[in-house]
């Protein structure tokens, strides 16, 4: 991947601008026949874990130049694991976990970034149908994880055992949704889910056990080209990406519905976006 | 370094499709050091930059897009055409070659602050 397996690129970001420089050393190495796919990072630390082919590479990043060094004991062993998230209380790392029939691996993260398998883990998911449910987009919202099962069209929760990092099924549990649900995008007490086959989102909102009720007006943007989608960290904006470029919506806080979309950029289409705020 | 400025700095590492942001200080010389004080995410709302990231759909311009948005309004304030770092075909074919079963990856983030 990126020209030949197996590496990371690391770039700072001008604090006024935002604009990536790539670093001294970039790409890294991720090690022999890897295949990083997803990345998480440890609120109010420098530990980054990479999702592997059946494993999650962890790192130290430098304080000062951004270099990252593996950490004691990395690689640690998981399953096909193609997200990961680490959930904001910074104690518990959950993946979602693509071999059969489907689940959530989930881990302690210790005082130094080491990973250890939560008892029970990986979490099986309840009522998902056919023998591969391929969980692949993962969100925590610090009570509750949620991952797309892009095969069975649902979206299933679990909610966190806070003292162990056991999961637990809400009730209700797979949520049906569009046509092979990836992406996942948190805004406060609501969840958006791209549907990559129907080229929609579904948005929902969260009730104080976990279930998810479709927001008014959901799904939006229906046979749109919307290729991917994220939240600002604020919960106020969801952008998506699309064939010609990239455009935003309000998300109105007390429904979760889309309101008219905001000023767009045109481009040649974006295969990924994120939004991130600066310290 | 890319890097020496007065202000905090913030590294984040990216693969074809996903990032992972993480805040540094910037001390001099290295800081190797790395622990995990279990407290998460901690205080209140930051109310720093918030920037946008985007990687191209197809590798015919081969550019990235980064763009400021106005917090109060969602609007993009200003925005920077970058080229992207790797291949996009590469990607790509990687993708069709280790997960032949979605046509893309989607993003993953987690900011550190």
């Amino acid at each position: 991947m990126c020209g030949g397996g197996g590496v990371i690129y690391g770039y700072s970001l001008d604090p006024s601008t935002g604009a990536p420089r790539l670093l001294q050393g970039s790409p890294f190495s991720s090690g022999v026949g890897a295949l990083p796919e997803g990345m998480a990072a440890v609120p109010n630390s420098r530990l980054l874990y990479v999702a592997d082919a059946k494993q999650i590479d962890a790192f130290c990043v430098d304080g000062s130049d951004g270099f990252p060094t593996p950490i004691p004991g990395s690689p640690f062993m998981s399953g096909s694991n193609p997200q990961l998230v680490v959930d904001p209380s910074g104690k518990f790392l959950y993946a979602s976990d693509d071999d059969p029939p489907g689940g959530i691996l989930a881990f302690t993260i210790g005082p130094n970034g080491a990973l250890t398998p939560v008892v029970g883990s990986p979490f099986m998911i309840p009522g998902s149908s056919g023998p591969n449910s391929q969980p692949y987009g993962i969100v925590d919202t610090g009570k509750f994880v949620y991952t797309a099962l892009s095969a069975t069209n649902q979206i299933a929760g679990f909610s966190i055992n806070t003292e162990t990092g056991a999961l637990t099924p809400v009730p209700e549990s797979p949520f049906s949704t569009g046509g092979t649900p990836l992406g996942l995008a948190l805004a406060n007490n609501f969840l958006y889910n791209l549907n990559w086959q129907d080229t929609s989102i579904s948005g929902y909102s969260i009730d104080a056990n976990g279930v998810l009720t479709p927001v008014p007006g959901s799904p939006f943007l229906k046979n749109s080209t919307t290729t991917t989608l994220t939240v600002d960290p604020l919960g106020k904006y969801l952008f998506i990406g699309t064939s010609v470029g990239i455009g935003g919506y309000n998300i109105d806080p007390s429904t979760g519905a889309l309101g008219p979309g905001l000023a767009g950029i045109s481009n040649d289409g974006a295969l990924w976006l994120t939004v991130v705020q600066l310290p | 370094m890319p890097m020496r400025a007065s202000r905090v700095s913030t590294f984040f590492l990216l693969l074809p499709l996903l990032l992972a942001v993480v805040a540094c200080g910037t001390n001099a010389g290295k800081n190797t050091a790395c622990g995990n004080s279990g407290e998460g995410k901690t205080g209140g709302v930051n109310s720093g930059l918030e920037v946008l990231y985007s990687a191209p759909l197809s590798d015919l311009l081969n550019t990235s897009i980064t763009a400021t948005i106005d917090p109060n309004t969602g609007a993009f304030n200003t925005v920077l055409v970058n080229t992207v770092p790797f291949s996009v075909a590469a990607a790509s074919q990687r993708w069709m070659a280790g997960f032949s079963t979605f046509p893309f990856r989607q993003r993953c983030a987690e900011e550190a602050e």
